[in-house]
């Protein structure tokens, strides 16, 4: 016995070292050598760099950079790690029926006919503005385009919202109202050129990382370059730059009203480029007005950099330094976010931006462009270019605009003037009439019950029995799920066919690279089955799958200044994406918009270099906007300023990136972010409880004690869905875009 | 008597000479693994010996590393150990 | 010897000492409020008990809350997370993603608890540790690529105590 017993010691020490090595090394080498390579776009933010999915065994095993793409094979970490995503055991593989309160497992017929006949009775009852569609800009284009025609051209109804009003709302209202057109006129490649980025309320390094290493290495490589960074926080971003403005949230307009003053008063400005593609305008009594120069120095002379330092508390000679760098570097990029999208004076603020480039002629040459960074993969392809708004059409046309609405009509083959005409319900608006005036509701992608601003009012409505609520998700844990009536098990990013979108205009294909798990289908044929059962006439959506609607919309595309007719499905099959405009199948896309000889759209005669043939006078437009300040500032009661955002790793509500196990252990719960005078005063150390009060809510989190917050400022992420932050955020909207101001709210701060 | 098992890394050259030089010891029972080329190593001799053992693993030309993975001590504490 | 390297609670003396004064009392590890400090088993008589932490599995977070309540000061009653003096970081840059190149990973430097101090940003590009890292062992937990080790004061100590010796 006692020799068997000591040879099974023997084995058991040998299967101790085996195992670490079967486990601890042998796999790993097997999976990283996949099968296949198939091309698509990352999953995350809108930056859309191209990836290659390694496919082995018929799963995703690994993820790496697409050399071609103009990230040049480069990701971020999330990026790479997406196999953990797209593997994770939280799939949902099976349709969900609420029954007695919880949701159980349904066949598909089941769900289909439940949601569909909701819909038709919810139709019937109550007319088409009782039914609504919540998109998102992490759909695929033929989703959003097909969804959009779905219920505006089959049900009439226009309320078709989706997530980007709560991400990129303002920005399209800054590009439309100043431009004429929405998206940026430039692109990525415009960073290899600039010799001064001006980034305002961004957090390049957190949120956009290849963004951000490419301008980075392009400071490193010509030590001339300088970068301005205004931001209340001192980011990783601010810690690269020339010159950081730490100025109070929300006083931004009055910062870029004094640069602009400084800008004329140093005979910095380019008085040949604004005086012949530049209309000066204010809006006066709720209508636009045209105005003059003269007026716009008039209006700028209140703006002094004394008088902008006392209401930014910054010194006025940074605020002069900044023009000057602006002014005087030979490109100039600006790039912006959420910091000034999320606010209820956005589209004012995007305006501005646009100002100071139209007014020293820096815009629409190589390096010199005002660029909108966006927070999702495909909010300016699938929901900005294909009009899935409340208030739009697809290719830029407006809802109220009759024009707009009978050109689209002819397109779709409607009888003329049976599009609705009033513009629908925009995303707070829609959820606030949710089991009111909204009955039944369709969520695509997104999970609102996390992402909305002050979200407890809306999951109220959520809550209500008088609401229909069917949603179309991938994950099981997302928090919506609490409160949908049915879900639907959605195929996600590489297990079907798709385009998306990114922020430089820039169209490119995911291609199909496995097969979804379970009963999962794709979400444009739930959307086409839904709309069939829903008896939407079979003429409007004559497509088998993503590749017919790509075809109709690309044709539609035509007929619009978002012209990418020579987009083919092949052709992207092809390349790692293209640039609108591309008219036709040999045009190779287009870098720099309005400027002839790049931009097909501007004729190759056309007398002058520039064209901003989105406004009728050809000219683009330079606003007067006054200063105004926040909708909720701190006072005596609540004295701190709140503002939300993002970190490095997680996304959004952290329902893909907390699948990945590495992300998970380094990001685990939210925190807050307290600057080391306030935490002093307050009693807080580092690690401390803190708890953060504000009219709509409070919360306890983790104190992170630091420099980067300026004092009276504190800083909370909100993918945390334990510790939703944005039960704390106001839901007051900018009057223009209908953007909810998540980046401003007065706190109290205390320790807990 | 102790028992205990190593991981002992190597490279890929040397995976057949250290397992060749490690074969000659008679206390020891040496098995090979490719990728990553390692050699598991089980090892029977008193506890107070085995640092010595591991020194001399560590020793070995074309060795890189010893780690242990397992330890058994169990007989020892019958007094077999104090001998 | 393993029994040289392990890496202390902040605020430990040079590891001869902290061993001479330790009485293994486990205070240290009752106050840690994330269980980063566990308790050396194992044969050695000399070390069987004091605390030490496994950054791989739970890092010390340098909340400062266990030097003061050492009863025998074998830590040093310090309370400031820069004077916590556990060890150093290590990258290796062979293995780091952002060193090797194809991805931006810095997780790490957004990790660590005196970010911008003990880790920067060289140039907003690559992460690079510097003097003033304590060793909590943060950014070696949280490195997805484990590329990172902290190495324990006494073995730096130990380190010195051989290149001091004339290259013996």
């Amino acid at each position: 016995m006692g020799c068997t017993r000591r040879e099974f010691i023997k084995y058991s020490a040998a299967m101790a070292a085996l195992t670490f090595l079967g486990y601890g090394c042998g796999r790993k080498e097997a999976e990283a050598t996949p099968d296949t390579w198939v091309k698509g776009v990352c999953r995350f933010c809108g930056t859309g760099c191209g990836v290659m999915v390694g496919v082995r065994n018929g799963k995703v095993a690994m993820v790496k950079g697409d050399p071609n793409n103009h990230n040049k094979g480069m990701l971020c970490l999330k990026g790479a790690l997406l196999a953990s995503v797209i593997n994770s055991p939280d799939r949902l593989t099976t349709p969900l029926i609420r029954k007695g309160g919880t949701l159980v497992k349904a066949t598909w017929e089941e769900a289909l006919d439940l949601t569909a006949t909701r819909f038709k009775q919810t139709l019937e009852q109550f007319g088409p503005k009782a039914v609504a569609y919540y998109g998102s800009g992490q759909a695929l284009t033929e989703e959003s385009y097909l969804a959009n025609k779905i219920f505006k051209a089959g049900l009439k109804s226009n309320n078709v919202d989706g997530n980007p009003r709560l991400c990129m709302a303002s920005a399209v209202g800054g590009y439309v109202s100043t431009f004429g057109k929405d998206e940026p006129m430039g692109s990525y490649e415009d960073m290899d050129s600039a010799n001064c980025f001006f980034i305002i309320g961004s957090n390049t390094s957190e949120c956009h990382p290849i963004l951000f290493r490419r301008l980075a290495a392009r400071k490193q490589s010509d030590p001339s370059v300088k970068i301005i960074v205004v931001d209340p926080r001192l980011t990783n971003t601010a810690r690269i730059a020339d010159l950081h403005l730490p100025v109070v949230p929300g006083t931004d307009l009055a910062l870029m009203n004094a640069m602009a003053h400084v800008i004329f008063n140093e005979e910095l400005d380019d008085s040949k480029f604004h005086g012949k593609y530049v209309s000066f305008k204010a809006m006066v009594d709720g209508k636009p007005v045209e105005k003059s120069l003269e007026d716009y120095r008039t209006f700028l002379a209140d703006y002094t950099p004394e008088k902008a330092a006392a209401i930014c508390s910054v010194p006025a000679e940074s605020i002069v330094q900044a023009a000057k760098l602006f002014a005087n570097s030979s490109a100039t990029m600006s790039l912006w976010c959420m910091g000034l999208n999320q606010r209820i004076q956005g589209v004012w603020a995007n305006n501005l931006v646009h100002n100071l480039h139209l007014i020293t002629g820096k815009i629409c040459k190589p390096g010199s462009t005002s660029f909108s960074l966006t927070g999702q993969p495909n909010a300016c392809g699938g929901v900005r270019d294909t009009g899935s708004l409340a208030h739009l059409l697809p290719g830029g046309r407006l809802i109220a605009n009759q024009e707009h609405r009978n050109q689209m009509e002819e397109i779709w083959g409607l009888p003329k003037d049976s599009l609705n005409p009033a513009p629908g319900l925009f995303t707070t608006a829609m959820f606030a009439a949710l089991g009111d005036t909204v009955r039944a509701m369709l969520v695509l992608c997104t999970n609102p019950a996390q992402s909305l601003p002050n979200v407890k009012k809306y999951t109220a409505n959520l809550k209500k029995s008088t609401k229909f609520l069917a949603i179309i998700e991938a994950f099981a844990d997302a928090e919506t799920l609490k409160y949908a009536d049915v879900v639907f098990p959605a195929a996600f990013w590489c297990e079907r066919e798709g385009v998306y979108g990114s922020g430089e205009r820039r169209y490119c294909l995911i291609e199909k690279a496995v097969a979804s798990p379970g009963e999962a289908r794709p979400s444009v044929n739930i959307l086409l089955d839904l709309a069939t059962r829903m008896g939407v006439d079979p003429k409007l959506i004559p497509f088998k799958n993503s590749a017919d609607i790509w075809e109709e919309w690309r044709e539609i595309s035509a007929k619009s200044a978002y012209n990418f007719k020579g987009m083919t499905r092949e052709r992207l099959r092809k390349t790692s994406g293209l640039l609108w405009p591309c008219p036709t199948e040999d045009h190779p896309g287009t870098k720099i918009r309005y400027s002839r000889g790049d931009d097909p759209m501007v004729p190759a005669d056309h007398p002058d270099k520039y064209f901003f043939y989105g406004n009728p006078n050809g000219r683009a437009n330079v606003w007067l906007r006054p200063h105004k300040p926040a909708a909720e500032l701190p006072d005596a009661e609540y004295p701190f300023i709140l503002t939300t955002g993002r970190v490095i790793d997680q996304w959004h509500t952290g329902t893909m990136t907390n699948k990945v196990p590495e992300i998970r252990k380094a990001f685990p719960a939210a925190f807050v972010e307290v600057n080391q005078e306030d935490a002093k005063r307050l009693g807080i150390a580092n690690g401390d409880n803190v708890r953060l009060d504000t009219r709509r809510g409070s919360l306890v989190l983790s104190a992170r004690v630091g420099e980067v917050c300026r004092p009276g400022l504190v800083f909370a992420p909100f993918y945390d869905a334990q510790k939703l932050v944005n039960e704390l955020t106001v839901d007051a909207v900018d009057e223009a875009s209908k953007q909810p101001e998540f980046k401003i709210c007065a706190v109290r701060v205390s320790k807990a | 008597m102790a028992i205990a098992s190593f991981i002992i890394h190597t490279t890929r050259q040397d995976l057949a000479g250290v397992k060749a030089s490690l074969s000659q010891r008679r206390d020891a029972t040496i098995l090979p693994w490719e990728s990553p080329p390692c050699l598991v190593a089980v090892i029977e001799r008193p506890s107070k010996e085995l640092e010595r053992v591991e020194r001399e693993f560590k020793a070995t030309p074309g060795v890189l590393s010893v780690a242990t993975a397992y330890l058994n001590i169990e007989d020892e504490l019958g007094g077999e150990g104090a001998k | 010897m393993i029994y040289e390297q392990m890496l202390r609670p902040p605020g430990a003396r040079g590891e001869r000492e902290f061993l001479k004064r330790c009485i293994q009392c486990g205070q240290c590890g009752q106050i840690c409020p994330y269980g980063s400090i566990v308790f050396e088993a194992g044969f050695n008589p000399e070390t069987f008990g004091t605390p030490r932490i496994a950054p791989r599995r739970v890092p010390c977070y340098l909340c400062m809350r266990c030097p003061p309540v050492c009863p025998t000061e074998a830590l040093l009653p310090v309370t400031a997370m820069a004077r916590a003096d556990m060890g150093i970081a290590r990258i290796d840059k062979s293995r780091c993603y952002t060193y090797e190149g194809s991805i931006f990973c810095k997780t790490c430097h957004e990790k660590c608890p005196l970010r911008n101090q003990a880790i920067v940003m060289e140039k907003g590009l690559f992460p690079v540790i510097t003097e003033a890292c304590v060793g909590c062992g943060v950014c070696e937990n949280v490195c997805p690529r484990k590329a990172i080790l902290t190495i324990p004061k006494a073995r730096l100590a130990a380190a010195r105590d051989r290149w001091d010796g004339g290259g013996a």
